[in-house]
């Protein structure tokens, strides 16, 4: 005590005699002031506008790419769709049948789909011609994976297409006629019973025995339908029909005027079996393939380890501080942490995506003081622990110990430390696809707006008695920490897509903090992490 | 600015001359001090507090030359219980040059945490997050630096002694 006095005593006198005390400068101190102040001057004005003109390029240089490269293809996609609609009404369109009655082209397609020659379609219609380039990009654009027709369904379907092929035969032959008779010619057009076709023998009934039609008649009938029927072969072959007029009638268009459940069919050349069949109605559901439209939305629930730092700055008054900060850092490291989350895209295009969403994440760094002190003002209840790395208060109730208190003073001691931050965020930012078919690369820049739900100090107390011992003293609620934090993601990801709903996705990241956690101290505190996102995308 | 400069620059001079033992450091120390004091003139809140806010700047700034000049060490003296007994009157006798002359002559780790607590009133557990240091080593550093300059105050006791 006595020696604490004279110590004070000591201290006050010197101090007494240095306070105060001066130096005279020279002119020289003065004019390497003024050239300190005038330099920096200019620099600030200079690194503004050059910052400036910088943003201003990059802004430009991203308005352009996205007009261009994002926002363009938009318009053009979306255009495209438009004018093949408007291409595809037209198509439908006829004299004969009433718009309404058009069907469009997801129902247009299913009967047109069995068919196996796609081309010999276009070929083979005539009165349709009119549909051609329409139909060929339809059915270019649909997909084959249609399912069974119900079956009584199918057997009325070939029936009109049947009926149809009649009139097509007809109309072919309007003003034809010809005394010569080929009563011996008979056209019995069998068709593939597994495919509920029925008996195509009008034709030679209606047509060709009773029409008197000349053979040569007939040919040019067939020529100008493109069709290369033998008739020498089906004079022969009763039960065979050449694979061009099978085909012909596979691709028959029908319209749905055709086929629903207002048309007649005339039943009297149908045996029992087709009867039957015609009646059935047990069968799988019909599939129309519809091209499916652009899924806007998609949800992708993920985890991701994480290796949680921070980096550190001093006031502003203090310039050269980086020695200072190194001295701080030595005797830190980050943490091993995790990430879990649940994020939401919006697509603009095929290459543009809005992304938001919800994540929680444990945030910290671990450090090892060399020495820790620890107060406890017992009237406040309140625990106020220094060490060379920082110091922190904690009210009473908010310490918790874990393990035994009890330590020899010839113990080897070492400490180890480590700041839990329990934080959830909302980012809101911008992705951006290049895509390879399946695969994609993604880069994604977000702001994060980030809140402490929970913060602790742990202090790991070793102590080294032959064997190891640990205590860990947990502080919750370290003062002045803002709980509300700023701060930017950039990731670069692949994403495979398994299918058009569903892809996987893998993306390490990085995010730093704009905003101090502590902004009253000297030493300020900014969290920062890598990452590695994982997850499954959900497109809806 | 000339005008705030004239009325600081003497006192300031002094500080910066405290910290570090030679001429031209403390120069480049006091330049840097005042630069700081111009540019950051505009966000001082409390103007009643500008002598103490211009103090602090170029401690700051005597300590910042000193980390980044790797100057830092901190010396552990073993003077196994030899006490310097001295008249305190000597401090009376003595200019505030030959003091500051005897700060100067400090291993920098004594001078730093002698300027800092006896002189600056900084606590020991300011001094130890200053300079990253543990407080119980800078405690060791200021009894060290009191018993050194006990040491040459009481050679300086005897010198006047002699003279007379």
């Amino acid at each position: 005590m006595k020696n604490e006095l004279e110590h004070i005593d000591f201290d006050t006198k010197l101090k007494a005699k240095v306070e105060g005390h001066e130096l005279n400068g020279t002119d020289e101190l003065w004019s390497g002031v003024q050239k300190k102040v005038l330099a920096s001057r200019y620099k600030r004005k200079f690194f503004f506008f050059r910052a400036l003109s910088i943003v201003v390029i990059l802004a430009l240089i991203s308005t352009i790419m996205f007009y261009e490269f994002g926002f363009k293809e938009a318009q053009i996609s979306s255009n495209e769709s438009i004018e093949q609609i408007e291409e595809s009404k037209k198509a439908f369109q006829n004299d004969l049948v009433s718009e309404e009655n058009l069907i469009h082209d997801e129902e247009y397609i299913a009967p047109i789909l069995k068919s196996p020659d796609k081309v010999n379609l276009v070929n083979n219609l005539n009165e349709d011609s009119h549909l051609y380039p329409e139909l060929n990009e339809i059915l270019d654009a649909s997909t084959t994976d249609s399912s069974n027709f119900n079956k009584g369904e199918e057997l009325k379907t070939q029936i009109v297409k049947h009926d149809k092929f009649l009139e097509i035969f007809e109309n072919n032959n309007r003003n034809i006629k010809s005394e010569s008779s080929h009563k011996d010619i008979k056209t019995k057009v069998a068709i593939d019973t597994s495919k509920n076709l029925i008996d195509l023998n009008q034709i030679t009934n209606n047509y060709l025995l009773n029409s008197n039609i000349e053979v040569d008649t007939l040919k040019g009938f067939t020529e100008s339908t493109n069709l290369d029927i033998d008739f020498l072969e089906y004079k022969n072959n009763q039960n065979q029909i050449s694979e061009d007029t099978s085909n012909f009638i596979d691709n028959l268009v029908i319209r749905k005027s055709d086929v629903d459940e207002n048309t007649e069919i005339d039943t009297s050349s149908l045996d029992l079996v087709q009867m039957n069949t015609l009646n059935q109605t047990d069968s799988v559901e019909i599939t129309i393939p519809n091209k499916s439209g652009p899924n806007r939305f998609a949800l992708t629930p993920y985890i991701s380890p994480l290796y949680s730092d921070r980096y550190l700055k001093v006031n502003s008054i203090i310039s050269g501080s980086s020695d200072y900060i190194s001295a701080f850092r030595q005797s830190e490291t980050g943490k091993i942490s995790y990430e879990f989350g649940l994020d939401l895209n919006l697509e603009i295009n095929d290459k543009w995506q809005i992304i938001s969403g919800v994540n929680y994440s444990n945030l910290g760094y671990q450090y090892n003081p060399q020495e820790i002190d620890l107060e406890h003002d017992t009237i406040n209840d309140q625990f106020s622990l220094y060490s060379s790395v920082g110091n922190h208060k904690f009210e009473g109730e908010e310490f918790d110990e874990e393990g035994e208190q009890e330590q020899d003073e010839e113990d080897e001691i070492s400490f180890k430390s480590k700041i839990n931050l329990s934080v959830i965020s909302v980012p809101l930012g911008i992705e951006r696809y290049f895509n390879f078919n399946k695969h994609q690369l993604v880069v994604e820049s977000s702001i994060t707006f980030n809140y402490i739900l929970s913060n602790a100090l742990i202090i790991n107390q070793i102590n080294f008695e032959g064997e190891d011992q640990s205590n860990d003293f947990v502080f919750r609620n370290i003062e002045g920490i803002n709980r509300f934090f700023v701060g930017a993601r950039l990731g670069f990801g692949y994403q495979f897509n398994l299918n058009d709903k569903l892809a996987l996705m893998v993306k390490p990241n990085v995010f730093v903090s704009f905003s101090e956690l502590n902004s009253n101290a000297f030493v300020r505190s900014f969290p920062l992490s890598y990452g590695l996102k994982t997850g499954i995308k959900f497109s809806l | 600015m000339k005008l705030l400069y004239d009325l600081y620059a003497p006192q300031m001079l002094s500080v910066c001359h405290r910290y570090v033992n030679n001429s031209d450091e403390a120069k480049e120390i006091f330049q840097e001090g005042f630069y700081l004091v111009f540019k950051n003139l505009k966000q001082l809140k409390n103007p009643e507090a500008l002598s103490g806010w211009i103090k602090q700047i170029f401690v700051n700034s005597s300590l910042n030359y000193i980390k980044k000049q790797k100057k830092l060490y901190v010396v552990s003296e073993i003077n196994e219980g030899i006490e310097f007994a001295f008249n305190g009157n000597i401090i009376e006798d003595i200019s505030a040059d030959e003091i500051i002359e005897l700060i100067k002559d400090l291993p920098i780790g004594y001078r730093t945490v002698f300027n800092l607590y006896a002189i600056e009133g900084y606590s020991h557990k300011e001094i130890a997050q200053r300079l990253g240091i543990s407080v119980g080593t800078s405690k060791s550093q200021l009894f060290d630096a009191r018993r050194m300059l006990k040491k040459n105050l009481a050679r300086l006791e005897k010198r006047v002694e002699l003279v007379g």
